[in-house]
């Protein structure tokens, strides 16, 4: 049992390694684009977890939220939307197939050779602020009992806490206009995407206005015949 | 958790004026989702909402906010009375256009509320983050704003042209702002200014490519010469009041915002070659904005290449950033916001197929027909080149004078010389206003109270900086003093 607990990270690394490679490979084999697109938003949740497991949790949850969350969505959504079931029957592997695979493998062996288990950053200072939060909790004092007082602490390997810190004091003001900045750009998106003139707006346009409207309704019943 | 280095005392005051064209958006919109019958109402209730922020201008606290990333001073408010009167105008202008044209204007004016509010962010960002948050904001408001007559081509083009230069621009911009970081430590601008102020500073060819890669960015946004070329184009296609907006208000934004940079670089400036830079693109600006300008028959083309001019005028006064360069911009901006806008205003009135250029043809013979907006344009049009009794005049006085007492002797030399020769073009349009005959089947001036009103102050804006600008001239400098005092 010791020695189970001892070996779980290991354990859950080959795992979700393991599906992590398979889905990836998954998303250029399958023929159909919601499938590969499903695929896609596996591997990204595998390396999500991989982030976990190195103690990196703000960018794995950012990971999950941006990438599974925002963008795979909309992938589907653009899929859908443009409703390709079905890629043309064409081979799998093209003609080229022998060289793509010898690139692939150089590639993979320098990374093999350059990503080693070790330290990868330099011990710089900058290094134990970004991963450690020092606040002042309220405890019984233990010079004059019964009256608070405060005690500072330092907490290491916080560094999502760490983060929200940040953004949430130094950086409030770009945080909020980002905010600002989202809602500008869903009702921008909406304008310039939302339905056509009615006919009560129609009734105070001017005629060349009219004309065209007229044109591209004709245009349009030509199309769709 | 301890909230007090978060929010100081009055922070809500800081961002008083903010607060208020944020809110006043988000109530237009409702208003007009919620009260379809009273849509023609959404105009006057957006001029009320930029009164009432300029209104709020009085309870502003002056200081450092938010973690010394957020300044409110006295260059602050003039620039915010700068944005504020833009908005006005526009406002005002486009009222009567939409109406013509046919499009509800909700959206419309929240979207250039929101755009103002980035502008302020931008004039107020003690931190890059923050002015390229709100140059962004500003941004995403013009793609819209540009692209709001959905039906015509024109229209569409201008919106996706800024959209992909604004799109390359702000990735130059983020670039130098990485490399600055890199090289500084922070984004912030007075942490940066200490750094450079530090004698030991040696100065790498990252934080010149850093600087390059900056200025390319705004460069674009201020449409100065070697990025100009959307300008033309942008102006034309987009609905005729934003095109006088956008000529206007950004340009005064990233201009202060520019101010703040240069004035951080300050100590290191003389040992590099950046000012030398500046220096070139605002020569360049002048000679190709007023020799091309001089062969455009499209009235909005024209004003495009003017103002590729006019931005390199500013550009001189900041060369070397002293109280008078910085007073001289502030004053430059409030005019030229006050004649481009009341010229483009007399263009928007132009009822015609706004697919179609809008050249001087149209406006033959109008002094007879329409005096009075006859008059206001050829105000405008005096006022940009610079005649006497104009702000133009005063302006361009005091930029030009700035130069000089710098020691750029001769790139204002250029600049007087260029801008002897855009009065050609400028009073071309006066010739074509009084001494044309109107032709049959001449293009009616159709413009309602809002937009007369519009250019009734415009006029008068004009002539009293022209006659009597030493007030101005003295709340600028001190403001100015101020911002440079630290």
């Amino acid at each position: 049992m010791e020695q189970l607990t001892a070996s779980m990270p290991l354990i859950v690394f080959v795992m979700i390694g393991t599906v992590a490679v398979a889905s990836s490979i998954l998303v250029v084999a399958m023929r159909n684009p919601v499938h590969s697109a499903l695929f896609l938003l596996l591997t990204f949740l595998c390396v999500a977890v991989l982030f976990v497991m190195q103690k990196a949790e703000f960018v794995g949850a950012v990971q999950v939220l941006v990438y599974a969350g925002g963008i795979m969505v909309l992938f589907l959504f653009v899929v859908m939307l443009i409703n390709v079931r079905h890629l043309p029957d064409e081979r799998v592997l093209s003609n080229f197939w022998k060289g793509g695979f010898l690139v692939g493998l150089a590639v993979f062996a320098l990374f093999v050779t350059m990503v080693r288990p070790g330290v990868y950053h330099d011990e710089n200072p900058n290094k134990s602020k970004l991963s450690t939060v020092r606040d002042r909790v309220a405890i019984n004092s233990t010079k004059n009992p019964g009256r608070l007082g405060h005690k500072r602490i330092t907490r290491h390997n916080v560094n999502s806490e760490a983060v929200a810190n940040a953004l949430y004091t130094d950086y409030l003001v770009p945080f909020e206009v980002a905010s600002l900045f989202l809602l500008v750009a869903m009702i921008g998106a909406i304008v310039i995407g939302k339905r056509e003139l009615s006919a009560v707006e129609e009734e105070t346009a001017p005629d060349y206005m009219l004309a065209r409207v007229e044109t591209e309704r004709e245009i349009k019943e030509a199309m769709s015949a | 958790m301890n909230l007090t280095p978060l929010l100081e005392a009055h922070w809500i005051n800081a961002i008083l004026p903010e607060l208020v064209l944020c809110i006043g958006g988000m109530f237009l919109i409702l208003f007009d989702a919620f009260a379809p019958k009273a849509r023609s109402l959404t105009g006057p209730i957006a001029v009320v909402i930029f009164i009432l922020c300029a209104w709020s201008q009085r309870f502003v606290a002056v200081g450092t906010f938010f973690g010394g990333t957020y300044e409110v001073g006295g260059i602050t408010r003039v620039f915010d009375i700068t944005f504020v009167l833009a908005g006005i105008l526009c406002t005002l202008l486009s009222a009567d256009y939409l109406e013509r044209e046919g499009i509800t204007g909700g959206e419309f004016y929240a979207l250039l509320m929101w755009g103002t509010v980035g502008m302020m962010m931008m004039a107020k960002g003690l931190d890059l983050l923050i002015i390229i948050l709100g140059l962004e904001l500003l941004s995403i408001c013009i793609f819209v704003l540009l692209g709001f007559q959905r039906r015509l081509p024109v229209s569409n083009e201008a919106s996706l042209k800024y959209f992909l230069m604004g799109a390359f621009a702000t990735g130059f911009i983020l670039y130098g702002t990485a490399l600055f970081y890199g090289a500084t430590e922070s984004t912030n601008i007075n942490v940066m200014a200490r750094w450079f102020a530090n004698p030991d500073v040696t100065i790498t060819p990252l934080l010149t490519v850093a600087f390059v890669l900056l200025m390319a960015g705004f460069g674009f946004k201020l449409a100065l010469a070697p990025f100009h070329p959307w300008a033309p184009d942008v102006y034309q296609g987009a609905p005729t009041p934003v095109a006088g907006w956008l000529s206007v208000a950004p340009k005064a934004a990233t201009l202060i915002a520019l101010i703040r940079i240069f004035h951080a670089m300050g100590p290191v400036l003389p040992q590099t070659k950046w000012m030398t830079i500046v220096a070139w693109l605002a020569v360049l600006s002048m000679i190709i904005g007023n020799s091309v300008a001089i062969a455009q028959r499209d009235l909005k083309r024209m004003l495009a290449y003017s103002g590729i001019a006019q931005v390199g005028y500013m550009t001189i006064a900041m060369l070397t950033i002293n109280e008078d360069a910085v007073a001289s911009i502030a004053i430059y901006t409030i005019v030229y916001a006050l004649m481009n806008l009341g010229a483009f205003g007399v263009i928007s009135m132009l009822a015609k197929n706004q697919n179609d250029p809008q050249t001087l043809d149209d406006i033959a013979g109008l002094g007879w027909r329409r005096p009075f907006h006859a008059l206001a344009l050829a105000v405008c049009m005096f006022s940009l080149s610079g005649l006497p009794p104009t702000g133009g005049f005063v302006s361009k006085f005091y930029i030009f004078r700035t130069a000089v007492q710098s020691g750029h002797t001769g790139i204002a030399l250029i600049g007087i010389i260029t801008s002897i020769a855009s009065v050609y073009y400028y009073l071309r349009v006066v010739y074509y206003l009084y001494m044309k005959e109107s032709a049959e089947g001449q293009t009616r001036i159709d413009g309602g109270i809002f937009a007369t009103g519009a250019l009734a102050i415009s006029i008068i804006g004009i002539f009293l900086i022209g006659i009597w600008p030493t007030p101005l001239f003295h709340a600028a400098s001190y403001a100015a003093h101020l911002l440079l005092a630290r």
